[in-house]
């Protein structure tokens, strides 16, 4: 439960801290647009090198944005690998034999070994999974030891290799822009950006500032539901009730035990919050004053003409190539 | 507790504000909890979050139970490791499968209020309308990760099916396992008086 991150912001120093929310949420929805237009080489090449820009000039652990990039890793290597193998277009860039000999099988079945019992010793897992896995194809493709009994082939196309690379690019791309938004902003600001820049919506008869007070308030209760589901869960546990271990029946059960009293507490919390507001004279709809008011900087407006242009730039090769 | 706080419709609308929001967090803490059921490699997991936002449902109604859904969406998408690959699939993996939930609210119109089954058959309905929005996703957005030789409509039916049908089960199961205790709750006029 410790190790679930809410929000991922993290306080620091640098533009993108200092940037309006409103700024960050529009040029991310540009920049995500131009990662999703972008077609050919150099743009995704000038596009990897703004992002280490941003990272750098922004001061952003880059870290944190690998850690937000974790949970996506293997899907990353599966689509790559999936595409190496069955995409069969273009030019043959690699066309290797692989030797299924009794020696092969051992030495590869020793690597797996060596893999599966060093794997929690090593810090990066991820790169040493990759690292074995292709150690093990190379092993087979280009050593022969003693008579092979079956022979394969490994054919690598061109159009894989391009494929896979934009598609792990601009996933990676986009992660990484999702990521720094929540690392650099607050979610009480994100949320009055999110408040502004929906604000148009009012056209149309959506009540906005009620959808974003109850976005506000629900980032702030998470935090203290978590927090009693777990004082739950202690209590529980203080009588037996084993929450980490046990199979799926009592893992049923756990959620079971736990629902009921959070009911009970989320319909406490909400009255009482109700009343508390009331107490306070807030009435929905009306007009209400801020504590901290959001202002726009020249920053911003520099941060918008360039992702403009970014956007604008990406579309013209596109269209132009 | 008198009975006049609950005569001012101004004050109505800002109960149903805090509970639509109190209701979204506790959605949220749900499918934080719902990760000791294992998960899929491509996100999606068994989860109950669906409970406590048809309970919202019923309480107040189809619209505040579509937009719980949509703020739902929303945090799950800022809060909980976001990722798309077409501006459309966020529609289809956040908002329009959480959205859906608020629609339960038509079935305890239809199949009244004082028995479990409309809750099971809602449970049933926006738990397959939610697969739906996923099993679309699948075909339109993730083709290219379906294994060679297999249809992709296949794919996207049984890797969306491998955590929906499970999540739809365990809901219903669920609430007609805490039906019991739930109810009082669900009466406005025991509500936060005699219960606590």
């Amino acid at each position: 439960m410790k190790n679930i991150v809410i929000g991922r912001f993290v306080p620091g120093k640098g533009f993108l801290y200092r940037m309006d929310p409103r700024t960050k949420i529009i040029s991310l929805v540009l920049l995500m647009a131009s990662a999703f237009v972008i077609r050919n080489f150099t743009a995704m090449f000038m596009a990897i090198g703004f992002m280490a820009l941003l990272l750098v000039a922004g001061r952003i652990n880059i870290f944190r944005v690998l850690s937000g990039l974790r949970p996506l890793m293997y899907l990353l290597a599966f689509t790559f690998i999936f595409q190496l193998l069955f995409n069969t277009q273009g030019d043959l860039v690699v066309a290797w034999t692989l030797h299924y000999s009794p020696l092969n099988i051992l030495m590869v079945t020793a690597l797996v070994m060596l893999w599966f019992f060093t794997k929690r010793h090593v810090k990066f897992k991820f790169f040493f999974f990759l690292a074995t896995l292709v150690g093990a194809v190379a092993l087979v493709a280009n050593l022969r030891l003693g008579p092979a009994f079956a022979t394969g082939t490994l054919d690598i196309y061109e159009s894989a290799l391009t494929t896979g690379f934009f598609i792990v690019m601009r996933l990676m791309i986009i992660v990484t822009l999702s990521t720094v938004l929540t690392l650099t902003t607050k979610p009480t600001d994100l949320n009055l950006g999110l408040e502004s820049v929906m604000s148009p919506l009012k056209v149309f008869r959506i009540r906005t500032e009620e959808m974003a007070m109850i976005i506000s308030i629900s980032l702030r209760y998470i935090p203290t539901l978590l927090d009693e589901a777990n004082k739950i869960m202690l209590a529980q546990a203080s009588r037996g009730v084993d929450f980490s271990e046990g199979k799926f029946k009592a893992k049923i059960m756990q959620i079971v035990s736990l629902l009921v009293p959070m009911f009970i507490i989320s319909f406490k919390r909400s009255d009482e919050l109700a009343n508390a507001m009331e107490a306070r004279s807030f009435v929905p709809g009306q007009p209400r004053t801020r504590l901290h008011q959001l202002t726009w900087g020249l920053a911003d407006t520099a941060a918008l003409v360039v992702s403009l242009l970014a956007l604008t730039a990406v579309i013209t090769t596109r269209v132009v190539m | 507790m008198s009975d006049t706080t609950r005569v001012n419709p101004q004050n109505e609308r800002t109960r149903a504000m805090t509970e639509i929001a109190i209701f979204v967090a506790f959605a949220f803490v749900l499918e934080v909890i719902s990760k000791i059921f294992p998960s899929m490699p491509q996100g999606g997991s068994v989860s109950v979050s669906m409970v406590p936002i048809i309970v919202l449902a019923y309480r107040r109604g189809l619209l505040a139970g579509i937009g719980a859904g949509l703020a739902f969406g929303l945090l799950n998408a800022i809060l909980a490791g976001f990722y798309a690959v077409h501006w459309a699939s966020i529609f289809l993996d956040y908002f329009i499968p959480a959205g859906v939930w608020g629609l339960s609210a038509l079935f305890f119109l239809w199949l009244g209020r004082n028995k479990t089954t409309p809750f099971v058959v809602s449970v049933i309905v926006v738990g397959l309308l939610q697969f739906m929005s996923h099993y679309a996703s699948g075909v339109l957005f993730y083709g290219e990760f379906a294994p060679e030789g297999t249809p992709v409509w296949l794919y996207s039916l049984t890797y969306n099916a491998w955590y929906m049908v499970p999540s739809i089960v365990l809901s219903a199961i669920i609430i007609v396992w805490i039906w019991k205790r739930l109810k009082p709750m669900l009466t406005e006029e025991l509500l936060n008086r005699n219960l606590f």
